[in-house]
């Protein structure tokens, strides 16, 4: 019953962050942003509450199928952001109805898959679980936050607004750099569990070549920025077409191609 | 040999490169990789299925030209690494980093040249003294292995299902069967009583018999009706066509075994050297046994045979260099990406 009610109160809480922000834009009430990030965190608190009490209920770390792998996603998302944007002092409150409305997708997404709570399958019954799936997912959510980054940058494209376009410019880059150091661990954990689970680290399973090419690709997008000098609008779009490809490895490889981690 | 070591060490050159090794990484990961090649033919006609075999496009990660692709790569990053050797000093961390993908294509290569593995299909109180490929053949290990026990665990019961139908309705209604108790139907007419399950079902001289606790067929006797005009009624989930009609009703009672969800399954196996036993030990999946350079890993079983065990075995020595790979990487990424961050 307490579940239900704590998913529907989080739902609730990211529409009302989105919201506050809109209605303070149509009305010129700049300071609405405040509380729409106030509601942002009110959020993510359920959103913690809410995977807290799937942890108490099913005995085990809420990380072993799509939904609850999701659910991981956007509360990593929405706690990444938030945390930038305390340590920035605020400097880009007015991207929090952007963060809120990836959030409230996602989740209104989530709600489409099951979210029945299910026994292990041997496979999935040990600590490494919470380690690979937790680190995978939190290095989505970097990539995520770089993609609505990196959409807001192409929106703001007017000249006038250079300032905020430096500002977007830098945190789309950090986004990106807290995603590939966690999908780097992802990758790591995933190998070394599969190692002790089926005897190799690499098997050229979907799952592990799509994150590869996820690697790949953004270890690219690194060194074009560093090497090449893309920043500002071919970032943008690098960041937007990286995002596609997470979804590909995190959606399109569970259902087109399956292979060792087809859990769903 | 200036011009060479100039293109070999080049970022366009690990530009070029890293974008041939995504498509291939790519095609590697939608073309369906491993199959038989009549599966090829059946997809691609007898031309096409050629091609892929000539191509290697039926297993890209061991193709040839894959393999000179990574060398390539290789040879470009170590070029990089040692052209650029000062950034040890200032950039240490995004020389780590390199360093650490360096040592992940040499380990690469000691897996590819040394790595062992494959499997010990056992039945509880064999010993086995080496494990077969997969390819076919077989190697003998430093040591023989004997399966003592094996056993499954559930996370609940199985059920023993009958379903009643009938060719207008189809399944009518369905319940559980218990030995010894009613068959509860609300639509059937019919007494019906649960007299004996039977896990493997076989006719022996004194009448039905189980060969063994195995499913492999799986048999329910009912007692239809009352006091004398009590008859018998076998039901086979194996086989649910074979009897099953409750009466001149018109339903048939079809059978259905319903096996839990695994919760774990582990091998308890003993490790012999000069036939004296050296290690005890218990595997499951996910608690392998590593023993003189060998892991032991729990990898599937048999639900119809519940003797049955197998029993990966893997011998790689490149795991030791992954792992120091692996620990560079994050340490560098750490200090590169630090300043950047915080």
């Amino acid at each position: 019953m307490i579940i239900p009610l704590t998913q529907k109160i989080y739902f609730f809480l990211y529409a009302a962050a989105m919201a506050i922000a809109i209605s303070g834009f149509l009305l010129g009430q700049k300071w609405k942003l405040l509380y729409s990030t106030a509601a942002l965190g009110a959020a993510w608190s359920a959103n913690t509450a809410y995977i807290a009490l799937r942890w108490y209920w099913a005995g085990r770390a809420p990380m072993s199928n799509q939904y609850e792998s999701l659910i991981f996603l956007l509360w990593a998302f929405t706690g990444i952001y938030l945390a930038f944007l305390y340590y920035s002092r605020r400097e880009f409150e007015w991207l929090t109805p952007w963060v809120a409305a990836l959030a409230l997708t996602g989740t209104a997404g989530a709600s489409l898959l099951d979210r029945s709570i299910s026994p292990l399958v041997p496979a999935l019954q040990s600590n490494w679980l919470l380690l690979h799936v937790s680190t995978v997912m939190a290095g989505y959510a970097g990539f995520a936050l770089s993609f609505i980054v990196g959409l807001a940058y192409l929106y703001n494209g007017s000249p006038e607004r250079a300032g905020r376009r430096a500002v977007l410019d830098r945190l789309m880059y950090r986004g990106c750099l807290v995603g590939f150091w966690l999908l780097s661990l992802g990758i790591i954990t995933g190998a070394v569990w599969a190692n002790s689970a089926w005897g190799s680290y690499w098997s050229w399973d979907p799952k592990e070549t799509w994150s590869l090419i996820t690697w790949l690709y953004y270890a690219l997008a690194v060194h074009l920025r560093r090497g090449r000098g893309w920043t500002g609008v071919k970032f943008a779009w690098a960041m937007i077409a990286g995002f596609a490809l997470v979804m590909f490895t995190y959606f399109g490889v569970n259902y087109l191609l399956p292979g060792l981690h087809s859990y769903k | 040999m200036k011009k060479l070591s100039d293109l070999l060490s080049s970022t366009r050159l690990f530009f070029a490169l890293a974008a041939l090794l995504l498509g291939a990484f790519a095609l590697g990961g939608l073309f369906p990789q491993g199959l038989a090649p009549q599966q090829y033919q059946e997809m691609f006609g007898r031309v096409g299925a050629s091609l892929v075999s000539r191509l290697g496009l039926h297993d890209v990660f061991s193709s040839a030209w894959f393999l000179a692709l990574l060398a390539a790569a290789g040879i470009n990053l170590l070029a990089c690494t040692a052209s650029r050797w000062q950034l040890i000093k200032t950039r240490p961390g995004v020389f780590l980093v390199h360093l650490s993908v360096l040592l992940l294509f040499a380990g690469g290569l000691v897996r590819g040249t040394f790595r062992t593995g494959g499997t010990l299909a056992m039945q509880t109180g064999e010993t086995h003294g080496g494990y077969t490929l997969p390819q076919g053949g077989y190697v003998p290990l430093p040591f023989a292995v004997r399966l003592k026990d094996f056993k499954i665990t559930y996370w609940e019961p199985e059920k023993h299902l009958v379903h009643a139908l009938n060719d207008e309705a189809g399944v009518m209604e369905t319940v559980e069967a218990e030995e010894g108790k009613p068959l509860a139907f609300k639509t059937l007419a019919q007494e019906l009583k649960v007299l004996k399950f039977y896990p493997n079902f076989s006719i022996g001289r004194s009448g039905p018999v189980s060969l063994d606790d195995s499913r492999s067929n799986p048999a329910l006797t009912l007692a239809a009706g009352k006091g004398k005009q009590v008859r018998p009624i076998y039901l086979f989930a194996r086989f649910p066509d074979y009897h099953g009609t409750a009466g001149n009703t018109g339903v048939r009672l079809i059978y259905e075994l319903r096996g839990g969800r695994v919760k774990q399954f582990e091998s308890s196996i003993d490790i012999l050297e000069n036939g004296s036993v050296v290690k005890e030990a218990s595997i499951s999946v996910n608690s392998p046994l590593y023993y003189k350079g060998h892991r032991l890993y729990q990898s599937g079983f048999d639900e119809g045979n519940p003797r049955f065990s197998s029993i990966q075995v893997a011998r790689d020595p490149s795991v030791p260099l992954i792992y120091a790979a692996f620990a560079l990487l994050m340490a560098g990424l750490t200090l590169a990406f630090k300043k950047e961050l915080l």
